[in-house]
């Protein structure tokens, strides 16, 4: 295991190059460019204002800066694990002729997401302006909350990249977990909300996003804090997460370079 | 001084390879388990090559020519036994492949470098001679997936040129580009024989192997039936045709 580390380490450079070049793909193909960072999330927080304003919002004030705020973080973890299955058999021409350490593809996978979600953060603010909505101190925590869900999404796309490359089921399976996994985060509605207080522990416990929203969301919504034991909970998950989805992908990996 | 050391070395492959296994495959016992779906691409292939040797590889189509490379450079794990390289290796096979065809030939390069270690500096310092090379000097902004595959090709190899790992695998390096490039092929494996590189090549020309080997494998059907004297192997792998 540290040996992989430390080889995976030694990619560094391949790992931005990757990153880079998905951007590059990302901001010069698409006439709008950069607009669509930011054009996206809220096109899906209108949508689900205009619902969820039809049966009170929850009784949350500010209720589009509040589903703002979870979007951005929930589309990086979702939209990593739609794309994880992609991350290996798209480089099947590359990975069967040069030897790298294969990690570097998830890993590079989970950085241009978390480079999308950045770029993406400057939205809030402008919304936040708009409805005259003062900021937290806990707007602090978010480069604490950025780097537990990159361990977190690490580990999710190290995991799913391996399995999608060898079974084909894996894709469809993902986008039905999506569904259930964003229903029970806390986007668009308040975590205090769910009445069954064993339910919602829970899902505290096996689901990290429901911490991690809460953490983002309190830099602009300080009630939503859901205290540090939750915060430390989804760092050691996030980890355990990471352990479990390398050696995963270390399990698999005789098994992807010959179905690639 | 061993370079590659290869015990015992198999690997198995499934028939039909190309169909996705599902998770019925892997719930259903015995689907899995059923060896005759599966067949030995190599087995009990044993060698030890120095550091310096060039070494050929001939054997018909699907003797396992490619993956034993493959196994030498690591993008494949053998399925029994062990295979054990010291050094570096830079990988000639299906030349130009890896490169990313959104991004421009600069791009590749740096990516290219980038992959086998290098840094930015390292290859600034070689990025003329790649380009001269590669003769594609009026292309450097254009993305690859505009490039003709002979320029590919080129590219692909002049890259992999500049890497200054001890272990070169080649496979049908030759048998692409137009003549007056495999011309400059052929002069730079030579160069790179007598400058001490450890290289293995994949050819059907028996010609070419026996200017460049000094050591012949042939492989047939997965096994290695021969280990040692070009002109003996050689012999082997024409008789082996009829």
């Amino acid at each position: 295991m540290n040996s992989r580390i430390s080889a995976v380490w030694a990619q560094k450079s391949l790992h931005w190059h990757l990153v880079g070049r998905y951007l590059k793909k990302r901001y010069e193909r698409a006439t709008l460019g950069y607009l669509w960072s930011l054009l996206e999330p809220a096109l899906l927080t209108a949508v689900y204002y205009f619902i969820f304003s039809l049966v009170g919002r929850f009784g949350v004030e500010d209720y589009a800066l509040f589903i703002m705020v979870a979007m951005l973080p929930w589309l990086w973890f979702a939209q990593a694990a739609n794309a994880s299955t992609g991350a290996l058999t798209s480089e099947r021409r590359l990975i069967t002729t040069v030897y790298v350490p294969r990690e570097v593809f998830p890993l590079s996978l989970t950085t241009a997401k978390g480079v999308d979600f950045a770029m993406s953060l400057p939205v809030i603010p402008v919304v936040a302006l708009a409805l005259q909505h003062p900021p937290s101190w806990y707007l602090a925590l978010l480069p604490l909350a950025m780097a537990i869900q990159w361990v977190l999404v690490a580990g999710v796309t190290l995991a799913l990249s391996a399995l999608g490359a060898v079974f084909g089921d894996v894709e469809r399976a993902i986008r039905v977990a999506m569904r259930v996994m964003f229903y029970t985060t806390p986007v668009v509605y308040p975590f205090d909300r769910i009445d069954h207080e064993g339910f919602a522990t829970a899902l505290e416990i096996l689901n990290p996003m429901v911490g991690l929203v809460r953490v983002y969301r309190a830099g602009w919504f300080p009630e939503s804090f859901p205290g540090w034991w939750v915060v430390g909970w989804s760092a050691a998950s996030s980890l355990i997460i990471l352990v479990i989805g390398w050696k995963v992908f270390a399990r698999m990996e005789r098994q992807v370079l010959k179905e690639l | 001084m061993a370079q590659v050391v290869a015990n015992q070395v198999g690997i198995r492959f499934a028939i039909n390879r190309k169909q996705h296994r599902t998770a019925r495959d892997f719930i259903i016992k015995g689907r899995r388990h059923k060896t005759s779906d599966r067949f030995w691409a190599l087995r009990h292939v044993s060698f030890q090559v120095d550091a310096g040797e060039a070494v050929g590889l001939m054997g018909a189509n699907g003797s396992g020519k490619t993956t034993l490379l493959k196994l030498v450079g690591g993008v494949m794990t053998p399925d029994e036994g062990t295979i054990v390289t010291t050094g570096a290796v830079a990988s000639m096979l299906s030349l130009g492949a890896g490169f990313s065809p959104t991004l421009t030939a600069t791009e590749n390069i740096y990516m290219t470098g980038a992959i086998y270690g290098l840094n930015r500096k390292q290859i600034n310092e070689r990025f003329d001679d790649i380009v001269d090379f590669a003769g594609v000097g009026d292309f450097l902004d254009t993305p690859v997936r505009h490039f003709s595959s002979g320029m590919r090709v080129r590219l692909g190899f002049s890259v992999i040129r500049e890497i200054d790992s001890p272990i070169v695998l080649l496979d049908e390096v030759l048998a692409v580009g137009d003549r007056s490039f495999s011309h400059k092929v052929f002069g730079h494996i030579e160069n790179m024989r007598v400058s001490g590189k450890t290289l293995f090549i994949v050819s059907h020309r028996a010609k070419n192997i026996k200017k460049l080997c000094s050591r012949l494998m042939v492989l047939e059907k997965g096994r290695l039936v021969h280990d040692g004297d070009v002109k003996e192997g050689v012999k082997l792998y024409r008789s082996q045709k009829n």
